[in-house]
């Protein structure tokens, strides 16, 4: 197809070519701030060569393909990131709203309220013959019953919320399940017509970002170009199907299982992972120290309590002074509310006798907890200290998994992100390409005009 | 390593919010004028300041047990001194007494005597505080009583007897009052001022067990009075000892907990310098492409 005829083909080849290269340079523009869009490139080639006897005629330009730019790995690094970041911001996140719960260091804070129980009871080894000194003793032990009250329903209701927030994220897996599914069906339709769908590739790859935020999915491509999940070894998606999650609660242990079928899928990390972990086990921890550590107050206060002698007629004696038995139901007895002569200090009856506060006072000192190793104040510190810690570790790792997601996706923005510079200099490049083309095209014109006047 | 506009805002905005959340961090330390708020913010420092405050609080619960307790011991012991003086009376009486004199000087020194005997009595009964310092644990009963006819004196049925310690430290208690039983002897001061009364009623000098008993009791009470003397520098020691305590321990409180206002301001302004120039550069820099040049 030699000839003038060819030059004009060449032209019109060259004509689309640079067109369809401005349409994929406006369109990477259009899309250049879209969440998760990777740019797209135009690849052009030359079409067949005639042969002639002196050698090969160029016929032009022809469009092979339009490719996303993406780097698979740097995807899964990512993935990788995001579910470490989700576990490590959730846990940081409830571990933080527990820590400031416990109000420490503060003057109102547990610790504060117990010292000011034991300082009450010095009090009234002073003047055990006072009822201020007593009422001091009842007030300073109903607060801090109160704060014991306060943490425990804190972390309830902390309980309560983590269960919905834990139903609100399966949910939110169970969707974004289901959109990948419906985004594969239109891949693969696409695939099989054999083009490469690159804007539903993008938006699938987004989310499978968002869900491993949730979850720790392990994600695989099958050769038909479908993504496989699977969570906690379950298949969640494939090519054939998808199915859903559900919550139940096992004793009083809050898991995922699927829908239906009810087989436990193991989370283990991802915001999902996270907010269970601390749900089932960090919380409960807790808890049981908060039990334990109420549990011995009562206890030994109410053995040396209940060997002592109040004030009035019948002295009192043998009165607990706390009922209950953990940090849900400590409480000072209502005998003692009613009648705070009950209040024991002596230990034989004798009203000016302070023996009895004394070792209640000395209660403090003794090392009832930890197998006897530690007081009451020292274990209530180190659970404060557990916890500032453990915070403070999860703080950090969120804060490192943010700086590695940041640099990663930096780098994967340095390989799929649209430069508008780069974008100019592909649209002059482009323009002068069809500018030329025209030229060409406006050449043989001439050429047409030029034979025809020769006739 | 490509450079798109969006890693350039994204970095941009990056930068400014972790200015600016230090900023805001620097700002609450100054306005609480604290360095460690909560647990998390250094959990090493935090449970130190814990420790450290609940220290403080028993520090300033012993000073204020020792300060009532040197109360109660400096008020028994100025009571005994008043008594040992009053006994030194009786003594000298009996003194003059037993150097033989006309029958009518026995009556008036036996007059004097009975006086005496109130006076010790009253002195044995003195409360403070509401309590009766020398009823042993029986604070609020009247320790001794003279009968009707002034010719017996009574314990509380009671008792006078019994300790009053304050706890001083976590392991330490320090007694505080001398009982009735420990000053008086029981009744034995009373019965013997009862007995020299009498026999000087009977127109007859103090018998030489009766001077001796006399002797021996003015000692007695002497030698008590010191003990609270010496229970009142024991506790002034300890508040003095409590005092020192405080202070280092606040020392050591401050240093954990409290910010370097100096330090803060200087790091603020560090901040704020460096929220300026990154504001400035992205003004500069950000909105900067091909496009703008392309006219």
């Amino acid at each position: 197809m030699s000839g003038i005829n060819g030059i004009l083909e060449i032209g019109k080849r060259s004509l689309t070519g640079q067109r369809v290269g401005i349409d994929v340079t406006s369109h990477n523009i259009a899309n250049a701030s879209t969440p998760g869009y990777s740019r797209q490139r135009l690849t052009l080639q030359t079409t067949e060569p005639i042969k002639e006897t002196y050698g090969l005629l160029g016929t032009g330009v022809t469009m092979v393909s339009i490719d996303r730019l993406r780097e698979g790995f740097i995807d899964q690094q990512v993935r990788n990131a995001n579910t470490y970041l989700g576990e490590a911001s959730q846990q940081a996140r409830i571990l933080g709203q527990i820590e400031a719960a416990t109000n420490e260091p503060s003057e109102s804070g547990l610790g504060a309220m117990m010292t000011r129980l034991f300082n009450a009871f010095q009090d009234l080894s002073l003047h055990p013959e006072e009822s201020a000194s007593r009422n001091n003793v009842v007030q300073s032990a109903s607060m801090m019953s109160d704060t014991f009250h306060r943490l425990t329903a804190g972390l309830v209701q902390l309980k309560g919320d983590l269960a919905l927030d834990t139903e609100a994220r399966v949910d939110q897996i169970n969707r974004i399940v289901k959109e990948i599914y419906d985004v594969d069906q239109r891949i693969l339709g696409l695939k099989a017509s054999g083009v490469a769908a690159n804007d539903a590739l993008d938006i699938r790859d987004r989310k499978l970002d968002e869900l491993s935020t949730l979850a720790d999915v392990k994600v695989s491509v099958d050769d038909l170009g479908s993504v496989l999940i699977s969570l906690g070894g379950m298949q969640l998606e494939s090519r054939t199907g998808y199915i859903g999650l559900t919550t139940k609660t096992v004793g009083t242990t809050l898991t995922v299982v699927t829908e239906g079928t009810s087989i436990p899928v193991t989370v283990q990390s991802g915001e999902l992972g996270g907010i269970l972990e601390t749900l089932n086990v960090t919380i409960p921890g807790y808890e049981s120290k908060l039990d334990t550590l109420a549990s011995a107050l009562i206890t030994r206060i109410n053995q040396v309590h209940a060997a002592g002698f109040g004030v009035g007629n019948p002295v009192p004696t043998g009165i607990n002074f706390f009922t209950g038995s953990g940090a849900k139901d400590i409480a000072v007895n209502n005998v003692i509310v009613a009648n705070i002569g009950a209040v024991a200090s002596s230990s034989d009856g004798a009203p000016g006798n302070n023996d009895v506060a004394v070792a209640l006072a000395r209660v403090q000192n003794e090392l009832l907890l930890n197998g006897n190793s530690s007081t009451i104040g020292q274990f209530y510190n180190g659970f404060i200290s557990d916890l500032g810690a453990t915070v403070q570790t999860v703080a950090n790792d969120a804060e490192s998994q943010q700086l590695v997601l940041k640099q990663l996706e930096n780098q994967r923005s340095s390989i799929s992100g649209v430069s508008i510079d780069e974008e100019m200099v592909e649209l002059i490049k482009f323009q002068r390409g069809f500018d030329a083309a025209a030229k060409v095209i406006n050449t043989v014109n001439e050429m047409y005009l030029t034979i025809i006047e020769m006739v | 390593m490509r450079i798109t506009e969006n890693i350039v805002s994204y970095n941009y905005l990056e930068n400014v919010n972790q200015t600016r959340e230090k900023i805001v961090d620097l700002q609450a330390q100054m306005a609480s004028g604290k360095r460690v708020r909560k647990p998390s913010d250094d959990p090493r420092a935090s449970d130190a300041i814990i420790r450290l405050t609940q220290a403080l609080a028993s520090n300033e619960q012993y000073s204020r047990n020792v300060e009532d307790g040197r109360g109660m011991a400096d008020v028994t012991s100025t009571t005994l001194d008043g008594a040992a003086e009053l006994f030194l009376t009786f003594k000298e009486v009996v003194v003059k007494a037993s150097n033989g004199s006309a029958d009518e000087s026995f009556n008036i020194y036996a007059q004097q005597v009975d006086q005496l005997l109130s006076q010790m009595l009253s002195i044995a009964n003195t409360r403070f505080n509401g309590k009766h310092i020398f009823g042993g644990t029986q604070t609020l009963e009247v320790p001794f009583t003279l009968s009707l006819d002034r010719q017996t004196v009574t314990k509380n049925p009671n008792g006078v007897g019994g300790t009053i310690s304050y706890p001083v430290s976590d392991v330490l208690s320090q007694k505080v009052n001398i009982s009735g039983e420990e000053a008086f002897q029981g009744t034995a001061i009373f019965d013997l001022m009862i007995q020299v009364r009498n026999t000087l009623l009977g127109k007859t000098p103090p018998t030489k067990t009766e001077v001796d008993a006399v002797n021996a009791g003015f000692d007695h009470l002497l030698q008590t009075t010191s003990t609270a003397g010496s229970y009142v520098q024991g506790l002034d020691a300890l508040t003095e000892h409590l005092d020192q305590q405080k202070t280092k321990l606040m020392e050591f409180l401050s240093a954990e907990q409290d910010s370097d206002l100096a330090e803060s301001v200087m790091k603020l302004k560090q901040q704020e310098t460096m929220l300026e120039a990154a504001i400035n550069t992205g003004a500069r820099i950000l909105p900067k492409t091909l496009l703008d040049f392309l006219r």
